[in-house]
């Protein structure tokens, strides 16, 4: 009687090292599964967020550009300086789906201040800002840029250049306007085209700016994004894409009118 | 002796038992943190929404002051079974039919953006004015116990799904 163990009571058998390597690797599949639906819900739950706050950032710049539009007797909108017609507010001209349109604020200085090409500006300058959607090459969409020029006795300056891009994937601009009635009416937004055809420039009393955006990053699978079916007059069909969309309108007031 | 080596090399069936309990609570615990992960950011991005939609609201109806108590009256009815905005949401109209509108636009934004929303108009606990809370996934708009929006002292309870406003 020898007392030396047999191979198969002190090692693992080909069919143990094979069941466990097929644990092994159904264990790493699933590892793996799980890994990539983890980062795939991360994405889904956190694309909408970023351009949320994307939107939300743009809003409350053109809000602040809002306010100040039209101080110091300026119009805001600078409808009442026949140099300024070469940059001014226009309906559906830009790219974008729908065409995008040009949004142009004006206002005087009241103290010095950097523009949105960040060049300092004097007091008493007329400080005029354009708003339009260009190619960029450093994004794979549209940019929403803003062009910054000002005017003074000898004419208006910088204006027309491609100025500084404030936000990439942007899929359109649009811009709608409110003005100051007598009428017992609210009044209706209208858009540049209809603003501008009116014989005389009224004040403005409100603008009423959408923002439709796309996400920077694509998740694995098609998804449904739910927009508004009436965003700004335009009618949007719920996209079903990788890239997320989402639409956005605020009304924005503009008290110096 | 032989099945004494036997116990001491390998791994018996209670071990792997174990192994497999301990992976189960590892495992749940991820899905667990996972879920919540989700919940918060989804909570976030309706918050935003909300937030967003309620200044949307405020900025709206301080355009149109000559109709105030159209606007409170729209509000008060609630979201639910409001008319679709209308034509009058953009142009030219009387300020009631604006304001309806408007409460219309609202309403018609909620449902498209937040789960089960509600809305209660009520005096503000913290100012003298009202305010307009707005709430979804389950919560009531509304100061009260458990459940609801705010506490007595206008602080949001912790985990309310809300968001409150007040009008101008």
């Amino acid at each position: 009687m020898s007392r030396r163990r047999s191979g198969a009571e002190l090692g693992m058998a080909l069919a143990e090292w094979t069941l466990a390597a097929m644990l092994g690797v159904i264990l790493l599949a699933a590892a793996l599964t799980w890994l990539q639906g983890s980062l795939q819900m991360a994405l889904v739950q956190r694309v909408p967020l970023q351009m949320a706050g994307d939107a939300a950032w743009l809003f409350r710049r053109l809000e602040l550009a809002a306010l100040q539009a039209g101080r110091g007797g300026a119009h805001p909108l600078g409808n009442d300086d026949a140099r300024l017609a070469p940059w001014r507010m226009t309906d559906g001209s830009g790219p974008g789906t729908p065409a995008s349109d040009q949004l142009l604020l004006r206002r005087r200085l009241e103290a010095g201040t950097l523009d949105c090409e960040g060049r300092r500006l004097a007091v008493g300058t007329d400080m005029v800002e354009r708003y339009f959607l260009r190619a960029d090459s450093s994004a794979s969409g549209l940019v929403l840029a803003c062009d910054a020029g000002f005017c003074d006795a000898a004419g208006c300056h910088d204006l027309g250049d491609a100025g500084a891009a404030l936000l990439s994937e942007v899929d359109s601009f649009q811009v709608l306007y409110a003005a100051i009635t007598e009428a017992a009416l609210a009044p209706g937004y209208v858009d540049a085209t209809s603003w501008l055809a009116q014989p005389a420039p009224p004040r403005l009393l409100a603008l009423r700016v959408g923002l439709l955006l796309r996400s920077r990053e694509s998740v694995a699978r098609p998804r449904r994004w739910s927009l508004p079916a009436d965003w700004l007059g335009h009618d949007l069909r719920s996209a079903s894409d990788r890239q997320a969309h989402s639409a956005w309108q605020q009304t924005l007031a503009v008290p110096h009118g | 002796m032989d099945a004494t080596v036997r116990h001491e090399h390998g791994l018996g069936l209670p071990e792997a038992l174990i192994a497999l309990a301990l992976l189960g609570v590892a495992l749940g615990g991820l899905l667990a943190a996972q879920w919540r992960a989700r919940d918060l950011q989804q909570d976030a991005w309706s918050r935003h929404q909300a937030g967003w939609l309620l200044t949307d609201f405020g900025q709206r109806m301080a355009l149109n002051p000559g109709a105030r108590e159209q606007y409170l009256d729209g509000l008060r009815a609630g979201p639910a079974g409001s008319p679709p905005p209308g034509a009058c949401a953009r142009l030219a109209c009387p300020p009631g039919e604006r304001a309806r509108a408007d409460v219309a636009f609202l309403a018609a934004e909620v449902r498209r953006v937040l789960s089960r929303p509600d809305w209660r108009l009520e005096s503000c606990l913290d100012s003298p004015g009202l305010c307009l809370s707005l709430s979804w996934s389950g919560t009531s708009p509304s100061s009260g116990p458990d459940g609801a929006c705010l506490d007595a002292s206008g602080a949001r309870r912790p985990g309310a799904h809300c968001v409150t406003r007040e009008l101008p």
